[in-house]
């Protein structure tokens, strides 16, 4: 091994355990002692890389990392109470809003209801016949003896939780509202209301209400005759 | 099993002295070093799961403190600056090292970078040849050399300078 390439070996790594180097050293004393002395050197180098380090470094890593971390958590939490919290929320006041909704005034949900009427009756299945009036009126445990010519719609519509059989009457005096209402339904609804354009009469047959509503200028007296009459519930 | 609480701490006790002066000699600033340590745990920490082989923590940890070296001038934009010389030592206590140990530490200090960080590897970290070229993706014999040249600038300059202080002294 010459020179340089010994010089080049025992430098990149002092070391070095080849065996040519080795072989090298022993083999001339010149090298031996270069050998060494760069051994000696990199003693020193690795002294001399050898700074102190901060005492609490340790610790502060570990710190550092457990704060985060902490930190993370509860922002975490909090993120989720936070979720928690908006969806409690939302569910409270859409149930607070659903259950105003479905025990709202009974008279006010009657009256805009017949305000939609002409729409409800282009939509339905006309003419209603006796049989299909009163394959509706069953599930109410009521039935018409005798058919109503005007009748020309039967329909079940919700006002509000209460599921009423709608029966629309075409007459001379415009459309005339029939409401079969349910067996428990606790809504408290006066004999007579009316608003600027309807108004309504509350008819008691064996303990059912049913209600009849039309125009301001509507004679509803024949038609509660006709009811009373004709319509019928089974204990 | 051990928590990663656990292994996190294992692993700080065990590197954090190597880690922090490799970042020493890599920046040659103690604080920016310490900044770039604490990134490069806490980075550590975040992928934790990631190191299977605990053979493998150091140079794993010697990678990331790299890129957080890097990101460090991405950051703030800064033009790669060798800072100066002087900056390093000057806060070690005269008693605890010898002159010629601060001349030594001056001269690694002032070797450029590439032959610098193979050697302060080889240093601080025992690294082998074959260790080094993985690490900084070199191939072999370019690390030797640059070894090889590191040491021959570093006992040249400090055979120039104790033949300047005979001259002075005789």
């Amino acid at each position: 091994m010459d020179e340089l390439e010994f010089r080049r070996r025992v430098y990149a790594d002092p070391q070095t355990t080849d065996e040519a180097v080795i072989a090298a050293a022993k083999a001339d004393a010149s090298k031996q002692a270069f050998w060494n002395d760069v051994k000696s050197l990199d003693k020193k180098l690795e002294k001399a890389t050898h700074i102190a380090v901060p005492t609490d470094l340790a610790h502060r890593l570990i710190w550092q990392q457990s704060t985060k971390l902490y930190t993370r958590k509860k922002q975490k939490t909090r993120g989720l109470f936070a979720v928690a919290a908006s969806i409690a929320l939302v569910v409270g006041v859409s149930f607070t809003l659903w259950s105003q909704w479905l025990n709202a005034d009974l008279q006010s949900q009657l009256l805009t209801h017949v305000a939609h009427v002409e729409e409800e009756i282009s939509h339905a299945q006309k003419p209603a016949d006796l049989t299909h009036i009163n394959a509706r009126l069953a599930s109410f445990g009521g039935y018409l003896e005798q058919g109503i010519d005007e009748i020309e719609v039967a329909n079940y519509c919700y006002l509000g939780a209460a599921k009423t059989l709608h029966l629309i009457l075409k007459t001379a005096q415009g459309s005339l509202s029939v409401f079969v209402l349910p067996e428990h339904e606790n809504r408290v609804l006066p004999d007579q209301f009316s608003n600027a354009q309807f108004k309504g009469s509350l008819l008691n047959l064996s303990n059912r209400n049913v209600v009849l509503v039309g125009g301001q200028n509507a004679d509803l007296s024949w038609l509660e005759d006709k009811i009373e009459q004709r319509l019928k519930f089974s204990a | 099993m051990k928590t990663k609480q656990q292994r996190y701490e294992a692993l700080v006790h065990a590197f954090h002295a190597d880690i922090y002066r490799y970042a020493v000699w890599l920046v040659k600033d103690k604080s920016v070093a310490e900044d770039i340590v604490q990134e490069t745990f806490l980075r550590a920490w975040k992928s934790l799961d990631a190191l299977q082989d605990e053979h493998a923590a150091k140079s794993w940890l010697i990678t990331i403190l790299k890129r957080e070296n890097a990101r460090r001038f991405e950051r703030k934009q800064l033009p790669m600056v060798e800072v100066d010389e002087e900056f390093l030592f000057d806060e070690i206590e005269p008693t605890q090292v010898s002159m010629q140990q601060r001349d030594i530490q001056r001269l690694l200090a002032g070797l450029s970078i590439e032959y610098r960080e193979p050697l302060v590897l080889q240093l601080i970290f025992g690294m082998s040849g074959d260790e080094i070229a993985q690490q900084l993706d070199l191939n072999k014999n370019t690390v030797m050399t640059r070894l090889f040249r590191a040491r021959n600038q570093i006992r040249e300059a400090l055979v120039t300078q104790s033949n300047l202080r005979g001259a002075k002294n005789g």
